[in-house]
């Protein structure tokens, strides 16, 4: 269990941060996963740890953007611009910007920078389908598993996040 | 999937993965913590992976019923001798010359007299004995 929580943890915090578009949140979100896994999870067989560890993660993502929802609209009902109890700004809620990742030295941080920004403006599920089976390596079958939905619903996810990626990053294409 | 299709996304793999490399000190640190914190947690057991013993158990549970309220039962009086019990009552209540009988002090003095003392019944047992 250990080699897997370590072999993934750096994945895993990148996919939720990419999704939340905040460190401390995306660490919560690793958090909840990890220890959920461990808690209910670890008398299953290794092969299986991968999909549901990411089910879990995508699960406390959802949760975190119906929060965002909620607060979102419960701060437009009171028209109140920013958030006076934890004092963040509602721009830090946003979907991460390029500098928003300042630990990101690549040789090609053009490139990179580019993706960050156009995986960000992805649609969440979209952005989580893509992001499972390019970097994760996850089957359709293991990425509806984790994303709980069919296996066609899968297939559309990462076609039409694919294409928009292909549009973002076109001048960086051969 | 295309050779395009598959430099595109191998171009983006490799970029992603090298953007874990470059995850700064502090969140490595506490990434780390996390990780240790999960592996301290003890499995959680999940009640419903045991019930497969819930039929022992209910077996197990009637027939601990069985033996303390059935078995008794059967060693205690007869419906018959219960019966006759009840009706020497009523026939006591119905009868006023016997409820007369049973309500006077001096019956209870004469059925003490009547009726041998285990002291009595210890000394005519020796005396018996004695004769023979």
């Amino acid at each position: 269990m250990e080699a897997f929580l370590a072999e993934i943890e750096r994945r895993a915090f990148r996919i939720a941060q990419l999704a939340t578009g905040n460190r401390d949140d995306a660490l919560d979100i690793v958090q909840d996963a990890m220890i959920k896994l461990v808690q209910k999870y670890s008398d299953q067989p290794a092969a299986s740890w991968k999909p549901l560890f990411y089910s879990i993660l995508e699960s406390r993502i959802m949760d975190f953007h119906r929060r965002q929802s909620v607060r979102n609209r419960f701060r437009s009902w009171l028209d109140r611009p920013s958030d006076e109890e934890d004092g963040e700004d509602l721009l830090e809620q946003q979907p991460a910007e390029i500098s928003s990742f300042p630990d990101i030295q690549l040789q090609d941080a053009e490139f990179m920078g580019h993706l960050n920004s156009a995986l960000s403006e992805l649609p969440l599920r979209q952005q989580q389908v893509f992001l499972l089976r390019i970097w994760e390596g996850l089957d359709i079958s293991d990425t509806a598993t984790a994303m709980q939905c069919s296996e066609s619903s899968v297939k559309t996810h990462y076609s039409r996040a694919l294409e928009k990626l292909r549009i973002a990053l076109k001048d960086f294409q051969p | 999937m295309t050779i395009d299709e598959k430099t595109f996304t191998d171009r983006i793999q490799s970029s992603l993965t090298a953007s874990t490399n470059e995850i700064d000190a502090d969140t490595q640190h506490r990434l780390h913590a996390i990780r240790r914190q999960a592996l301290q947690q003890k499995p959680q057991k999940v009640w419903w992976k045991n019930i497969v013993w819930a039929p022992v158990a209910g077996v197990a549970f009637c027939s601990v019923m069985a033996i303390m309220f059935i078995l008794p039962a059967q060693h205690s009086a007869s419906p018959a001798a219960v019966s006759g019990e009840y009706t020497a009552m009523f026939e006591v209540v119905e009868s006023p010359d016997d409820l007369d009988a049973i309500t006077d002090p001096e019956f209870y003095l004469w059925l003490d007299e009547t009726e041998p003392s285990p002291n009595k019944l210890n000394s005519m047992n020796d005396a018996t004995a004695h004769t023979a």
